[in-house]
């Protein structure tokens, strides 16, 4: 009875501070219609700063509790509240569902690069509670710490507080009403903009709360754990349908007894190895649940024709001549550049593929998914077990799994691009077939994993992408019915499960396969040692593993193949339903559209991609670890930056794992040479590179709100000029002087940095020149009728012209006759 | 066993505390117009919801040919032949208008039962005469949201016409066009119901209701308050005290 007491007086603390964090994310919610991804990393913010105050011994430090407590609470929270409105969030309106998730999850990634810059080193930071470890009183045998009486207490105050003012006070109505028409309550004498500041004034205060009480129960001061734990308050937020504060209290209760309850029952993680993690990721468990339990709001409207963002879709000729050009790009690169850079593009190139299943499923289905990399990851190690591991013992039932999964595939993905009946049938023997033959042909269907190679197959690859598809199938089944945020949510948990459940499972796990092998046909040991060892692939007797190049130019290709089949895919009748859906869910469903389906054959057919790339990319870097590349926090950056590029078009995938996988490191390296060398100066490059490595994602998200339809478009639309007639001088001239430059730095004339600071410029000048050169045209071209006889005389040309766009008849007589009557 | 294409009986639909439409009951007969009209708010739109499956009512049924619908969803219900249009457009923005109409088709061929148009060359010679008795011809290649209220509400017309349906649910469609337009919309509606199809329209302009429509319904506070030829439902005086807000002199 003692231990159930304490579990529970654990559990009520930690879920009060759930309850008081999902507070604050319903107020900011309510009150701005913006999810604030970013208020975990407030609070974790918040946490750093009052141990700083309180605790450390370099500036700040030694704080009396309650100043250093107010400074950080009504001082320090209040401000970045209030700034994040002013600054990023205001910029939000008439922007879509995704420009408003991607902004906040910059912000919490610009606030983990802060902390991360500000507190770094390895040092053991650890919070006391308030009044001392010591400091308790008891229920019988159970001591309850002061710590936890106080959390317990401002968790009830503020619920009370905040039900007060949202509800019975001016203030709260204005800002209730702001979130429904701001217009309307500027129009009744309010100030929504004022609103918005107090509502996010108060949210940053109750993730500061939240923070600063959490930090003592966790031992010791961490970025990524502190946000990851606040961030668990979400599934209390989605309790209460992110508009109910006494469900969301309640929610946050639930989840904090349950995670105590499963504590006590598993003896905290250690009866059931396997399930070991289940103890930090049950509250994601319980949101992806309620998300699934929640009744939906009914189908929405259209709200395209209002939005910021447009995408237009290229035609295939130019796409395949774009994909020409970056093959070439990338072959004429791999002459002149170092192996480092090369590996670098492969990788931001394999993002990139990674990219592309983004592109389809949000930019072109309008389907939020915050878990790219986790069936990318996924991908990577179904590459790993079933084709080069030799922890998975496959035996005669791997080849049923294979074709099991084809089948399953061409079920789901088949009938989107309108094959019924007889045609379906043979499309799916067909692929059937082909993934049969790829597999026992290819690869043999006993042993230990398909073979024990030391190279990654094409069947490899094959079945990594159909199990990932199936996974994103079987995720996709409950979670389709869910659309915007709540689908959004139910991905990030996801997300996050398979980071603690995949990514840290050390147990060996067993199947059976009906009717195949014996009991134990599949075997698998998903992480043994936390690293996984993935070859590269050795195809047509080209090794990519000996070939940094050749592995460079083989992924650029398999870019160009994908993104020209999905832009094909776009201009087809599934590419146009899947548009038509974005549009208006609503018209869709009146015209029939059994949505659901085509939402289950989008995300197997994006989970492939993404399955594909993860593989590949694997691959690329020849080992993935739990905590690297396949996280929750690169996921998020990739979708961030992929949409900074542009979701709607494959060049913001492009973009964005570029951006990604390259920018930041290349401008960190440069700053942080240019510190070595310039030693005097050192400061301030080291402060560049810092400022690059950690904060350029997040500040590229937070940029997205200017230009919300990416990136990528813009730089396009700046080189259409070069596509007409007149600039053809141009483009030859700067063509031919890269390529020069190219030559020279291949003959080892100049070495690589020459190389850019001669032909960026040309690349960059050209567009201009272009653009001025067209203007000049257009202006000689011009007849401004305001202008004859000022600048050019009244010709007869001109006249006739007049008169025709005058609808005057040319009769002589008629207009003689008429300048006589007046 | 009626004759009636579409029939809601007892239907009741609750926002909270707010009743939005209060126990109505109407029919549609087949190859007629027929009108529904009622001041800002009356609950028309929200019936509309009703019927074609986007909002579940509180109480009470809807019946299509006979069969009950009440349960079913709204993609089912289309595709049993039951094409609406919206007060507010819901037109796909990121299509041209051709790609608007032929997405109807390509929906209808794919998840339909009845995949009426399998063939490209009979697709694309619908598309051009619907296009044509649209008068949309000229902007088939324009994006949808590069042309005006008044020929985006004939796309949606064109969208749900080519899927065939055997009523056509047309929310305020000539709302956005001028005299001229309204009154060639007019001639558009009888010749579409004079070829088979039902129509059940809400709107606001009366001229278009009482020279269209063969029977009128009028909604107001979510009751229906008079039903009856239009003549019927200019003399009738709780109707002009709904729309003048006094009894008639």
């Amino acid at each position: 009875m003692a231990e159930f007491l304490t579990f529970t007086v654990v559990g009520l603390a930690t879920g009060a501070i759930y309850s008081i964090a999902s507070a604050g994310l319903v107020v900011t919610y309510t009150t701005s219609g913006i999810f604030n991804f970013a208020h975990g990393a407030i609070g974790m913010f918040s946490a750093f700063l009052y141990w700083q105050l309180r605790w450390d011994e370099g500036w700040g430090g030694f704080w009396p509790a309650p100043i250093a407590l107010a400074f950080v609470l009504f001082i320090a929270a209040p401000i970045i509240g209030i700034l994040l409105q002013l600054i990023v969030m205001r910029g939000l309106e008439g922007t879509s569902e995704t420009t408003k998730l991607v902004i906040p999850i910059a912000v919490m990634l610009a606030f983990i690069g802060i902390t991360n810059w500000v507190w770094q080193g390895a040092e053991q930071r650890i919070p006391k509670p308030f009044f001392g470890r010591n400091a308790k009183w008891s229920i019988g045998d159970t001591y309850i710490t002061w710590h936890q009486t106080i959390i317990v207490i401002v968790a009830i105050v503020l619920a009370i507080a905040l039900r007060f003012l949202l509800f019975n006070t001016k203030i709260g109505v204005t800002m209730r009403a702001v979130v429904d028409n701001p217009e309307l309550v500027e129009l009744n004498g309010g100030r929504p903009n004022r609103s918005a500041m107090q509502s996010w004034a108060i949210g940053s205060i109750m993730a500061a709360i939240a923070g600063v009480l959490i930090s003592p129960l966790l031992g010791g001061l961490g970025v990524l754990a502190l946000t990851l734990l606040v961030v668990n308050a979400y599934a209390a937020a989605i309790f209460g349908r992110l508009k109910n504060l006494p469900l969301t209290f309640i929610g946050g209760l639930v989840i904090g007894l349950s995670v105590s309850y499963w504590n006590w029952i598993s003896r905290t993680g250690q009866k059931w190895p396997w399930l070991s993690e289940l103890r930090t990721t049950l509250p994601i468990v319980i949101l992806f649940c309620v998300l699934l339990l929640l009744p939906q709001d009914r189908l929405r409207g259209n709200r395209a024709g209002s939005l910021r963002e447009q995408f237009r879709v290229p035609s295939i000729r130019s796409s395949i001549l774009w994909s020409f050009a970056l093959v070439s790009l990338v072959s004429g690169l791999s002459l002149i550049i170092t192996s480092k850079w090369e590996a670098l593009l492969t990788r931001g190139l394999t993002m990139a593929i990674i990219g592309l299943s983004m592109v389809l499923l949000t930019g072109y289905a309008g389907e939020l998914n915050l878990a790219p990399l986790a069936f990318a990851g996924i991908g990577a190690i179904a590459a790993f077990q079933f084709d080069v591991g030799s922890a998975v013992e496959t035996g005669p039932g791997f080849a049923t799994l294979a074709t099991l999964l084809a089948a399953g595939f061409g079920v789901l993905v088949f009938p989107a691009f309108g094959l019924f009946k007889r045609r379906l049938f043979v499309a799916v023997t067909a692929f059937i077939l082909l993934v049969f033959i790829l597999v026992v042909f290819f690869d043999g269907t006993t042993g230990t994993g398909i073979a024990s190679r030391e190279s990654m197959s094409l069947s490899g690859l094959v079945v990594a992408s159909l199990i990932t598809a199936s996974v994103g199938a079987t995720v996709a089944l409950p979670a389709i019915r869910l659309r915007g945020l709540y689908l959004a949510l139910a991905t990030f948990a996801f997300a996050i499960f398979v980071d603690k459940m995949v990514y840290k499972q050390r147990e060996t796990l067993t199947f059976d396969i009906p009717f195949v092998g014996d009991s134990e046909d599949l075997s698998i040991n998903l992480f043994n040692n936390g690293a996984l060892n993935i070859p590269r692939p050795k195809f047509w007797g080209i090794d990519f593993g000996e070939k940094q190049w050749a592995m460079l130019i083989f992924v650029s290709i398999i870019f160009c193949c994908i993104s020209v089949a999905l832009i094909q895919l776009r201009k087809s009748s599934y590419g146009r339903q899947l548009t038509a859906m974005k549009d208006s869910p609503a018209a869709c469903a009146t015209l029939g559209m059994n949505m659901r389906r085509l939402k289950l054959s989008v995300f197997t057919l994006a989970a492939a991609i993404a399955g594909f790339g993860g593989a590949l990319h694997a691959s690329n870097l020849r080992t993935i670890q739990e905590d690297y590349p396949f996280t929750i926090w690169e996921g998020l950056a990739l979708f961030m930056l992929t949409v900074v590029g542009g979701i709607g078009y494959v060049s913001g995938a492009l973009f964005g794992g570029i951006i990604y996988a390259c920018a930041f490191i290349v401008m960190g390296d440069f700053w942080g040479k240019l510190a070595e060398d310039w030693g005097s100066f050192d400061w301030l490059f080291t402060f560049l590179q810092d400022f690059f490595l950690l904060l350029g994602p997040a500040l590229a998200g937070i940029g997205l709100g200017r230009n919300p339809s990416g990136v990528a478009s813009q730089i396009f639309d700046g080189f259409r000029i070069l596509r007409k007639k007149e600039n053809n001088g141009i483009v030859g001239v700067g063509s031919l002087l890269i390529a020069f430059s190219w030559f020279l730095r291949v003959i080892d004339v100049y070495n690589g940095w020459v190389f850019i600071m001669t032909s960026l410029p040309i690349l960059f000048l050209m567009p201009l020149l272009g653009e001025a050169n067209t203007r000049d045209r257009d202006r000689r071209k011009d007849t401004s009728i305001e202008m004859a006889g000022i600048d050019f005389g009244f010709t007869d040309e001109f006249i006739s012209f007049v008169d025709k766009e005058l609808s005057i008849p040319s009769d002589p007589m008629w207009k003689e006759s008429r300048i006589n009557d007046e | 066993m009626t004759n009636d294409v579409l029939a809601v009986e007892n239907i009741s639909v609750q926002f909270g505390g707010h009743i939005a439409v209060n126990d109505v009951s109407l029919s549609v007969k087949p190859g007629t117009i027929t009108g529904l009209i009622g001041p800002n708010g009356a609950g028309k739109t929200t019936l509309f919801n009703v019927i074609s499956g986007l909002l579940t009512p509180t109480n009470g049924s809807v019946y299509f040919m006979d069969q009950d619908i009440t349960n079913s969803a709204p993609h089912k219900r289309a595709r049993l032949g039951i094409g609406r249009t919206f007060q507010r457009l819901e037109l796909f923005n990121s299509l041209s208008v051709v790609d608007n109409i032929r997405v109807s088709i390509e929906i209808s061929n794919q998840w339909g039962y009845l995949r009426p148009y399998q063939d490209e060359a009979n697709t694309n010679a619908e598309i051009s005469r619907i296009l044509d008795i649209t008068g949309l011809d000229a902007v088939r290649n324009t994006m949808a949201t590069e042309i005006p209220t008044g020929q985006a509400r004939l796309v949606e017309l064109a969208r749900a016409l080519i899927s065939q349906p055997k009523i056509l649910l047309l929310d305020e469609p000539a709302s956005g066009q001028n005299d001229q337009e309204t009154e060639s919309f007019g001639l558009l509606l009888r010749k579409i119901c004079d070829s088979g199809i039902s129509i059940f329209l809400v709107e606001h302009d009366m001229a278009l209701v009482m020279n269209t429509c063969d029977e009128v319904n009028v909604l107001d506070f979510g009751c229906i308050i008079a039903t009856g030829t239009p003549s019927e439902i200019q003399e009738h005086e709780i109707v002009i005290e709904a729309y003048l807000g006094a009894k008639k002199q």
